[in-house]
């Protein structure tokens, strides 16, 4: 019987996913400061308030995420 | 070993280090690579934990970056100005504007006479996407020319096009024939 040598390595080498979440993530990250840059604009403090507070538990998400993965 | 080994030896020492130096290494790089920067099939491969350092960085940059543009919003909300001098009551007729500056310099403001004789102050800038807005007496509307919002000039309230809140108001009073304007309203 062969000996354990641990995960294969060519079996991770694409992380396709990761690639997608980075993707939605800074297209997220990038409505948000859109969204934010127009309260100020419009001098609606709420609405940046507001895209603030997504964009800072979208960071939150990805520090979860980050968590999640252990390779 | 001899002194041509020696010396080949010492210079992967020294590359090895520019390279830890320049962060190429990963921090939990054995210590033997400074000996020996020998490379392998497949040691190029990033672990997707690593990956995920630069999505942090990224996401927690725009979210500083968001963060700040909503406290800079509410500290524009916060300033509500103080009172200052517009102009004298006469000089504006029925039925017509006056163009102001306020709270500062570089905020454009709109004091408008309506036919009958009252008086409204708003910010000029169209809440859907800041643009200036004008008083259109013939109309009687105040129009944004960008994407064509109105506002009702006795209130300020938005009446048509993309604009969906009103115009904000500036509190005006007469003090001896003059106008001055005492803040903004919140």
């Amino acid at each position: 019987m062969a000996p354990n040598t641990g995960p294969v390595r060519a079996q991770n080498n694409r992380s396709g996913g990761i690639l997608v979440y980075l993707l939605v993530l800074v297209s997220l990250q990038i409505f948000m400061m859109v969204v934010a840059v127009e309260g100020v604009m419009s001098h609606n403090a709420s609405l940046a308030t507001a895209a603030a507070v997504f964009s800072v538990l979208t960071t939150a998400m990805a520090f979860g995420f980050r968590w999640f993965i252990t390779d | 070993m001899d002194d041509a080994e020696r010396r080949r030896a010492a210079d992967a020492r020294n590359s090895a280090r520019e390279l830890r130096r320049a962060g190429l290494y990963a921090e939990d790089e054995p210590l033997w690579k400074e000996d020996f920067p020998l490379t392998s099939a497949g040691e190029e491969y990033i672990q997707r934990r690593q990956f995920t350092r630069y999505l942090l960085a990224t996401s927690a940059a725009f979210a500083v970056g968001t963060a700040g543009a909503a406290a800079w919003a509410n500290l524009q909300s916060a300033n509500h100005g103080e009172a200052q001098r517009i102009v004298e009551l006469d000089k504006v007729a029925n039925g017509s504007e006056y163009l102001f500056s306020y709270p500062t310099d570089k905020d454009p403001a709109l004091l408008i006479r309506l036919p009958d004789g009252e008086l409204r102050a708003f910010s000029q800038k169209c809440t859907h996407l800041g643009c200036v807005v004008y008083y259109q007496p013939e109309n009687e509307r105040i129009f944004c020319p960008c994407h064509h919002g109105v506002f009702e000039p006795s209130t300020g309230d938005a009446t048509a096009g993309p604009p969906e809140r009103p115009l904000q108001k500036i509190d005006i009073e007469v003090r001896n024939g003059v106008v001055w304007a005492k803040g903004m309203e919140v």
